[in-house]
């Protein structure tokens, strides 16, 4: 599915400006921003509920989608949702191939209660499970986990890891619990303004955070100036911090070949959280 | 992924069935008529076959509207438009089978009051009942059914609220032709008065039981009800839900 160049405006304000991306099928983007950058927008755009736009999204017409709130009829039974929404897209929902997801999402017990009573945890995994009907080529889910529990989070990740990886779905998942995102995306946008602020690749992410301090000033000076291993975050007196994907033991080696020594030295993976809180709080 | 006009056609009207609606609309219609079948055949009134047809038109007419019309409340209140308000296809779809289900059940309600009508002149109703007057009753029935459907479809495209929405169907179809009558006696301006015999909102619920409309009269109600149905589609089309 192509994104390409597309723009949003409702009168004088610009909701989405310019943005492309693609999302393939079998890999999992997250979409991370503040409230009000375009997420949803940008969603709706692809599930195609809205239709006036400027530039082009090309390849989706088998899209599933859960967008804001799931939308369901309160007065009607979870199973009269999958029956309905398979039956008139030509398709019969058959029970026994849902079992078991809906066993592990808790909710093949409660198939027969009117949905005005369920939880907002069950209401949402109702709302994932319609959008996984009739075989869609392409999943859009805006915060997919809102109001579940821990366990049943990890079991609608788990499930979309496997759809993506089995049966070959390109899932674009937006979500303010970047714990969520993090866990199973390849790849994450950073929506700012309705534009693409930033793209972090999440899947085999081996970059890592180095924050070295340095004996004295010169010694940091050598080091910046021989340093290949990354790029620099920030640069103090003695002290620097470092993005980079080499090993710590080469690191090592190199500052033991320049007789460089270290008063402190810590690694930490380069988590979605900090990404986030670098590029949106400046922290 | 394509929304299937027959499936949603045949699914949303096993619905109504079963729900049991239909049978309330049915007996919201037929009782009035019966009733009045009733005080006819026992000579306390001088009516005819026309009036078991008004009278069966009455509630019937705004059971034929409501009950199709409640699929688009349905969709639209709990926002599952937005699951079939997708791809332009999907939209038109939607609209499509919602027409066609509005046009069964027309169809259902002249079929019955024709049925009703034919069963009340075997019982000894008097008045004509000739073929030119089913033929009559049926398009009448149809055109108007779909005519305050659409209309009452267009109110929820606008977000008007389902309350508000079958408060002024009702009011349309009970109460403005009555008061439209009293006023055709009180004005005595021919222009006002063709203006009034002429509306869509008058000529339809008025005569809709008992009479053909003139070609004026079916040409305004055939060139509203296009209009209706195009209107609809483009804002169908256009919609954000």
């Amino acid at each position: 599915m192509l994104v390409n160049s597309v723009t949003k405006k409702y009168s004088s304000s610009v909701i989405l400006n310019n943005l492309s991306f693609e999302l393939n099928q079998g890999d999992i983007i997250g979409l991370v921003g503040r409230n009000g950058a375009g997420k949803s927008t940008l969603m709706k755009m692809i599930a195609q509920t809205i239709q006036a736009y400027d530039g082009s999204i090309s390849d989706n017409d088998q899209v599933g989608y859960l967008i804001e709130e799931p939308k369901l009829i309160p007065n009607k039974t979870g199973l009269f949702h999958l029956t309905y929404f398979s039956n008139i897209y030509g398709n019969t929902f058959k029970l026994h191939e849902y079992e078991g997801l809906l066993r592990k999402l808790q909710l093949f017990d409660v198939l027969n209660k009117k949905v005005k009573e369920y939880s907002l945890g069950m209401r949402q995994k109702l709302g994932i499970v319609m959008s996984l009907l009739n075989n869609p080529r392409y999943i859009v889910l805006d915060e997919p986990t809102n109001g579940m529990d821990v366990e049943t989070t990890f079991e609608v990740l788990q499930e979309l890891r496997r759809l993506a990886e089995e049966r070959n779905v390109g899932i674009l998942i937006s979500s303010h619990k970047l714990e969520d995102v993090e866990a199973i995306c390849d790849r994450v946008l950073f929506l700012e303004n309705g534009a693409i602020a930033d793209e972090q690749q999440l899947r085999n992410n081996k970059q890592r955070i180095l924050t070295l301090v340095f004996e004295d000033s010169t010694a940091l000076a050598t080091f910046v100036k021989m340093q290949q291993f990354g790029s620099i975050i920030h640069s103090g007196d003695k002290e620097i911090q470092i993005e980079t994907v080499v090993e710590n033991a080469d690191i090592f080696k190199m500052l033991n070949r320049l007789d460089l020594r270290l008063i402190d030295f810590t690694a930490e993976k380069k988590t979605l959280r900090r990404v986030y809180m670098n590029k949106f709080r400046g922290e | 992924m394509t929304l299937r006009i027959n499936k949603y056609v045949i699914f949303n009207l096993t619905e109504l069935v079963k729900n049991g609606s239909l049978i309330v609309g049915m007996l919201a219609a037929c009782v009035p008529a019966i009733t009045m079948t009733y005080f006819i055949l026992n000579g306390s009134t001088t009516f005819t076959i026309k009036h078991v047809s008004n009278f069966y038109c009455m509630l019937g007419m705004l059971a034929a509207v409501l009950l199709p019309l409640s699929f688009i409340n349905r969709d639209y209140s709990t926002k599952t438009i937005s699951l079939m308000n997708n791809t332009i296809q999907n939209r038109r779809n939607y609209y499509f089978a919602n027409c066609i289900i509005a046009l069964s059940v027309s169809l259902l309600y002249a079929m019955t009051g024709i049925v009703l009508l034919l069963v009340a002149k075997t019982l000894g109703v008097p008045g004509d009942l000739d073929p030119s007057l089913f033929v009559a009753f049926s398009v009448n029935v149809l055109l108007l059914v779909m005519t305050y459907y659409l209309f009452g479809y267009l109110l929820f495209l606008y977000n008007v609220r389902s309350g508000t929405v079958y408060g002024i169907l009702t009011a349309m179809l009970l109460f403005l032709p009555n008061a439209l009558f009293n006023i055709q006696g009180l004005i005595h301006n021919d222009i006002l008065l063709d203006w009034i015999e002429n509306f869509p909102g008058y000529f339809y619920p008025i005569m809709v039981g008992s009479d053909s409309f003139s070609p004026l009269q079916y040409s305004i109600g055939v060139f509203t009800l296009s209009v209706l149905f195009v209107v609809i589609l483009k804002k169908s089309e256009k919609m954000e839900v």
